[in-house]
C-alpha cells in the first residue's frame, strides 16, 4: 500500500480508537494490528507526532500486572481533527465503493469475483 | 535479534535527535516489549511484528525534520516579539513617557533661563542709555554676572543633555534587542 496513504489511514484509526476512551500505547498497537498487517513499530512515532501537534495529551498510569501505561487522551483539537478525517474518509470510501460496484457490474468476465 | 540488540540498533539510528527525545522513543519500545512479553510473546515475536529498527528510526527522523523545517519557530518567535512589543510599549507609555516629557520640559526651561540670562546685558545696555547712567552702571555689572551664570548654565546643560541623549539611545537600542529576542 502507498506509504502516505497508509499513514493517513493509521492516523485516522489511532484517533478514532481514542474517541471513546483514553488508550495506552500497546493497546492501540494491538487493536490496529489485529485488523491489518503493519509494522507495529511505526505507530509509536505516529503517536509522538500527533501528541506534538497537540491532538493528544499523555499521562502515565502505574499498573499492577505489568509495565506502566502511557495513556493517550484526545484534546478538543484532536477530536475536531478526528471528526474531519472521518468525514473525509467516508466520502472517499463511498466514492471508491461506488467505482468498485460499477466495475463489478461491467465485469462480464468475472475477473473481480 | 534480541530485545537489547533491537533497542541498541534503534538508538544508533537516532543519534541525531536530542537525547531527551531518544530516551522518550526508546522507553516507548521498552514498554512495548514488556507488554508483549507479559502477554506471553517471545522477544523475537515482538521484534518481528514491530518491524525493522531502521524503518522506525526513519519515521522518527522524518517527523523530526518536518518539525525542524516548519516555520513554526520563527512565527512563534514573531508572536513572542509582538507580545514583547506590546508589553514594552505599555511599560514605556505608563512609566516612562510621562516622567520623560516632564524631564524634557525641565531641561528646556533651564535652557530658556540660560538664554534669558545671557540676554540680560542687552537690556541693561539699553537702560544704561535710557535711564540714569549711575544706576545704569550698577545694573550693567549685575547683568554681566547674569551673563556669566547664563553661559555656565548653557555649557553645563549641553554636557548634561549629551549624556542623557546617550542613555536614551542606549535604552531604545536595548528595547529593540529585547523585541528582536536577542536579549535574555
Amino acid at each position: 500500500m502507498n506509504v502516505q496513504f497508509k499513514k493517513g489511514v493509521l492516523t485516522l484509526c489511532v484517533l478514532v480508537l481514542a474517541v471513546k476512551r483514553d488508550r495506552y500505547g500497546y493497546e492501540l498497537v494491538d487493536a490496529i494490528s489485529e485488523k491489518f498487517l503493519i509494522a507495529e513499530g511505526t505507530i509509536y512515532p505516529l503517536l509522538r507526532r500527533l501528541t506534538k501537534e497537540g491532538y493528544f495529551t499523555t499521562y502515565l498510569v502505574e499498573s499492577q500486572e505489568g509495565p506502566p501505561r502511557k495513556y493517550y487522551q484526545l484534546t478538543d483539537e484532536g477530536r475536531n481533527y478526528a471528526q474531519g478525517l472521518v468525514k473525509e474518509w467516508k466520502s472517499f470510501s463511498a466514492s471508491v465503493n461506488q467505482l468498485i460496484e460499477e466495475g463489478i457490474e461491467d465485469d462480464k468476465d468475472g475477473i473481480l469475483e | 535479534m534480541t530485545k537489547m540488540e533491537f533497542l541498541n540498533e534503534l538508538r544508533s539510528y537516532l543519534h541525531k535527535l536530542p537525547v531527551s527525545d531518544q530516551e522518550d522513543i526508546l522507553s516507548d519500545y521498552e514498554t512495548h516489549f514488556e507488554h508483549g512479553l507479559g502477554k506471553g510473546k517471545t522477544e523475537s515475536e515482538v521484534i518481528q511484528s514491530l518491524g525493522k529498527p531502521k524503518l522506525i528510526a526513519k519515521e522518527c527522523l522524518a517527523d523530526y525534520y518536518i518539525e525542524e523545517e516548519r516555520p513554526e519557530r520563527p512565527s512563534s518567535r514573531r508572536f513572542r516579539s509582538t507580545y514583547m512589543l506590546i508589553g514594552l510599549g505599555l511599560f514605556n507609555l505608563i512609566f516612562l513617557v510621562g516622567p520623560f516629557i516632564a524631564f524634557i520640559a525641565v531641561v528646556f526651561s533651564f535652557y530658556v533661563t540660560a538664554i534669558i540670562l545671557c540676554m540680560i546685558p542687552l537690556v541693561a545696555l539699553a537702560s544704561f542709555f535710557i535711564v540714569e547712567p549711575i544706576e545704569g552702571v550698577f545694573s550693567l555689572f549685575v547683568s554681566f554676572i547674569c551673563l556669566g551664570i547664563g553661559l555656565l548654565m548653557w555649557t553645563g546643560l549641553n554636557r548634561f543633555s549629551k549624556v542623557v541623549y546617550q542613555w536614551f539611545i542606549r535604552y531604545i537600542k536595548s528595547n529593540y534587542k529585547i523585541i528582536k529576542g536577542e536579549a535574555r
